[in-house]
């Protein structure tokens, strides 16, 4: 077996360096276009005359309060929230659901662009060139435009759609030709755009949207491990599920036929990532001879400690009784001498009795005796002498002499003897009794051992059947179990049944009436059996002295040491079956089953030596919890925890480690082509709408006369998807099923994904400035922007149409 | 253009290495304020800033925001939010088993879960009760109370 490749679990990880403030500003003064990227995931922003970006950070905004000393409540935009531990946890989006709609964080992740770009104008003097979703809402951008317009007073703003804007960019450098009919596939965050283009010329209203993308799997992925990992120490966040997510999946090239295959055993090693959160390892401290001794010693001493203050104890509780017997003895004598004295001191001695919490002077004498008793007990232990070695045997004269030859007392001493005799004869016959059943099984054992030396193969064969008998009714019990904590099961059924019974005075109604009111009252309890009932209906079978575990370790304990190859199959076929279960392959892996109940009893199972304290290397204790996870659907499966030697399993406590190891892990298996699968079927994670093929096979049939020139020209932009390996492969093998043979399917990435959409929105601006005879980039871009007097003419709502741009509709109010 | 300062890219989903770092020590962070980054947008001058402007700070969810757009009128072949939704599939939907994902074959009719084998109907016995709603919600058939 290939050792598993094991993958560290992400972390989100602290940022060292800030994004830095850039002091070149003066080279833009003169109304260069801000070009900003304003996308759910990830913002880009800067200067229309440039290539690239100048910034480039995940579109999110943390207020909090920070520990650092210089200030209190904080902003952090983008990725400097990774530089604070306390600013991750807070973190926010301006979107929801794909929209932007908490325009108090995008006022700040505005003012992070500015700042960051050094402007120190009183104003944006710029032309702001922007990116918005496909048909945003009138809501969003009216916002958007009031944000700008007055907040930071623009001269005028262009919004385009981020993925038209990529498809013109790439254009101009993945041979495109820009009047040639298209498909544009766009795979965002939140949404999977498709929009069509007819001879280069987008269409918005035959586009179509699929509520799938990036943040959807990823979001998909981190229900699934959550689901199917539900006891998992760690708590699993976004941030870990998205790069498990971009890290771990991709495209099955065919779906079915991958999901087939995904659990078998022989593809597993490759299929099956582990990822491993981090746990705590406990290790053993070895001790020297040395020490092994001196704590030798050390016992020894206090346990000479604990006799000598236990015969102390003793002796002071002696002296006690002593002086008691003393004083009871003068008070005795005085009661005597008052009595000698006069009869008339009766009351004198009755005040003097209570006052010593006696009721009469023979009461008195009883407690002497019984001290005395003690005293001569404790005297007898002390010099060694039997307490029964100077009793005369008990004299039985009387027993045999009829009663009416005997006076009162006599009677009475002979009912005594009669008593003792009785007791003693029952005690005899218990000691033969014993004797008897040590002899039989003395007899069997040697029985036993004759058989084990003729006739080993039938010997052994009846023991294995007898360990199969312990292990059937150790079945049988857990299965009565289970079925009593279910109310419909039948035992529970037959619980009740016998307990209704129990409760009610009707006798089942057999024989005559007479015969049921006899029955009434019919003694019940008079006979031993009768109390069993109460076994039968409670719910844990109490049969103390039936203790077949023990039973079971005995024997297993025998089998070993006379066929130890028998148990260690027996093992290997317990741990095969385990394996064999798709459940347990889809929890665990192809990972060696760890059973908790080895056939092979567990001292040998590990070569156990020096084994001194167990001691945690981690820093806290919490270590309840190892074995919890797994899976909770499978109870054979948790079962199926502790094993041995296979790994290499020095002792036990290489075994906990592993199996703590084993609780903080995860595995993906089928989720790794389950979670992207969204995408060409959405309803696998419940959103009732057609995968991308089915889509584009809808938007086919409005091309002008159906044409199929589109195919040579599919374009795929964005970070949804596109960059999850497989994606372009799947995507042409699944177009090709559902165009006519022979069409030429060409699939087409972005240049740069990510970044396109930015480039190609500079690109347009630069284009248009470069095209008109204006000097001024603001006049360029005129007839493509919103300008301040149209924003104040029109309402905030407006937006000026571009070939890029979402649709304009004015409404009638 | 060229003498600009390189800026260093810091997409964190690019990070393929899975290099954990120390999360603990923040009280290492630099203490000397440095004037050419941002700590804290708050104490940020910002002079392109109207200071009368003042955000509505009333956030309405996007869904409240198309239920009111919805309801105007618009013309019918223009693209809004909702109309370009894809529609949902005519071809008959794949099952898959909500336990494994594997193709499902059956269906639980007490739990509406579908599974794959009998083996993972003996699991679905053995689930505890409503955990079959979170394995419906992971797409969307769970039962919402309300």
């Amino acid at each position: 077996m290939t050792l598993p490749q094991i993958y560290s679990a992400p972390e989100i990880p602290v940022l060292e360096n800030l994004q830095k403030k850039f002091t070149d500003y003066q080279n833009f003064k003169n109304n260069t276009p801000i070009v900003i990227d304003y996308g759910s995931e990830t913002c880009r922003a800067g200067w229309a005359t440039e290539e690239d970006p100048r910034l480039t950070f995940q579109n999110i905004v943390s207020k909090f309060k920070t520990k650092k000393s210089a200030f209190k409540n904080s902003i952090l935009v983008g990725n400097d929230v990774y530089s604070d531990p306390l600013a991750y946890p807070n973190y926010r989006s301006p979107y929801d659901n794909g929209i932007v709609n908490n325009f108090d964080l995008v006022e700040n992740t505005l003012d992070y662009i500015f700042v960051i770009l050094g402007i120190n104008t009183e104003s944006i003097e710029h032309p702001i060139v922007m990116t918005e979703p496909l048909a945003n809402l009138y809501a969003s951008r009216k916002c958007m435009n009031e944000l700008l317009f007055e907040c930071y007073s623009t001269s005028s703003v262009a919004y385009g759609i981020d993925s038209l804007w990529s498809y013109y960019y790439n254009t101009q450098n993945l041979n495109i030709n820009p009047n040639e009919d298209s498909i544009i596939i766009s795979t965002g965050n939140y949404f999977t755009n498709i929009i069509p283009v007819f001879s280069g010329k987008p269409q918005i209203q035959h586009a179509v949207r699929i509520n799938v993308g990036g943040n959807s799997m990823a979001d998909f992925m981190l229900r699934l491990i959550q689901t199917k990992y539900p006891s998992l120490p760690v708590k699993i966040n976004d941030y870990q599920s998205k790069l498990l997510t971009y890290n771990h999946t991709y495209f099955a090239n065919d779906y079915a036929e991958s999901l087939e295959c995904s659990l078998n055993k022989n593809n597993l090693s490759n299929f099956d990532h582990i990822i491993q959160f981090p746990y705590k390892t406990i290790s053993v401290i070895e001790k020297s001879q040395e020490e092994i001794e001196q704590q030798a010693e050390k016992r020894k001493e206090n346990a000479k400690n604990l006799q000598r203050i236990a015969v102390r104890v003793r002796q002071e509780k002696l002296e006690k009784k002593g002086t008691e017997k003393i004083e009871l003895l003068e008070l005795l004598d005085e009661i005597n001498k008052l009595d000698e004295l006069d009869s008339s001191h009766a009351i004198k001695i009755k005040s003097l009795l209570k006052q010593n919490d006696f009721y009469s002077k023979k009461e008195i004498e009883d407690e002497v005796k019984k001290i005395e008793a003690t005293l001569k007990r404790a005297r007898d232990k002390d010099l060694g002498i039997d307490p029964n070695e100077n009793k005369e045997p008990h004299k039985f004269d009387l027993i045999d002499i009829p009663d009416d030859q005997l006076n009162a007392e006599d009677l009475k001493e002979k009912r005594k003897q009669k008593l003792i005799k009785a007791n003693i004869d029952a005690r005899e016959r218990m000691r033969l009794a014993k004797i008897e059943e040590q002899k039989k099984m003395d007899q069997e054992k040697k029985k036993d051992n004759e058989l084990k030396k003729n006739n080993f193969d039938f010997w052994l064969t009846q023991i294995k059947n007898k360990r199969q008998a312990i292990l059937d009714k150790i079945d049988s019990k857990k299965n009565l179990k289970s079925e009593l904590s279910n109310r419909r099961s039948h035992a529970s059924q037959q619980r009740m049944k016998n307990i209704a019974d129990l409760a009610s005075n009707e006798t089942p109604s057999t024989g005559t009436r007479r015969k049921r009111q006899e029955d009434s009252d019919d003694n019940f309890g008079q006979d031993d059996s009768d109390w069993n009932v109460y076994l039968d209906i409670s719910k844990d079978n109490l049969d103390e002295d039936d203790n077949p575990e023990a039973e079971l370790i005995q024997i297993n304990e025998l089998l070993f040491e006379n066929d130890p190859e028998y148990l260690k199959n027996l093992d290997n076929k317990a741990r095969d079956e385990i394996e064999n279960k798709i459940l347990y392959r889809f929890y665990s892996g192809n990972l060696e089953a760890i059973l908790t109940d080895t056939a092979v009893p567990k001292e040998h199972s590990f070569n156990t030596s020096n084994v001194g304290d167990i001691t945690e290397t981690g820093d806290s204790a919490d270590d309840n919890k190892i074995i919890t996870d797994l899976d909770l659907n499978d109870d054979k499966n948790i079962d199926s925890l502790p094993n041995n030697g296979a790994f290499g399993l020095k002792n036990e406590v290489d075994e906990i480690n592993e199996l703590t190891a084993r609780g903080n892990q995860i595995h993906l298996n089928v989720e790794r082509i389950r979670a992207p699968e969204v995408l060409f079927d959405p309803s696998i994670m419940g959103v009732d709408q057609a995968g991308l093929v089915e889509a584009i096979e809808n938007i086919w049939k409005k091309f002008p006369k159906k044409s199929l020139s589109f195919t040579n020209n599919i374009f795929a932009t964005g970070l949804g998807f596109t960059n999850i390996p497989g994606f372009k492969d799947r995507l042409k093998k699944d177009l090709t099923s559902i165009f006519p043979v022979d069409t030429d399917i060409n699939i087409k990435l972005g240049n740069t994904l990510g970044n396109d959409a930015w480039k190609g929105a500079a690109l347009w601006s630069r284009t248009l400035f470069e095209g008109s005879e204006n000097s001024d980039y603001v006049r360029s871009l005129q007839s493509n922007s919103i300008t301040r007097k149209q924003y104040e003419e029109y309402g905030s709502e407006y937006l000026q149409e571009h070939l890029y741009s979402n649709m304009y509709y004015k409404q009638q109010n | 253009m060229s003498s600009l300062p390189k800026r260093k890219k810091t997409n964190p989903f690019k990070n393929n290495g899975y290099k954990a770092t120390d999360a603990e020590d923040s009280d290492e962070f630099p203490t000397p304020p440095d004037h050419t980054v941002v700590y804290n947008l708050l104490e940020v001058e910002k002079p392109f800033k109207k200071a009368k402007y003042k955000n509505s700070k009333r956030i309405k969810p996007t869904r409240q925001h198309i239920a009111a757009e919805k309801a105007k009128e618009w013309p019918n072949d223009f693209p809004t939010f909702w109309s370009i939704a894809q529609a949902p599939s005519l071809k008959p939907n794949k099952k898959y088993c909500d336990i494994t994902g594997l193709h499902a074959f059956y269906k639980d009719p007490k739990t509406n879960l579908r599974y794959h084998n009998a083996e993972i109907y003996q699991a679905i016995q053995q689930l505890p009760p409503s955990a079959e709603q979170t394995y419906l919600s992971l797409r969307n058939a769970n039962v919402v109370l309300r």
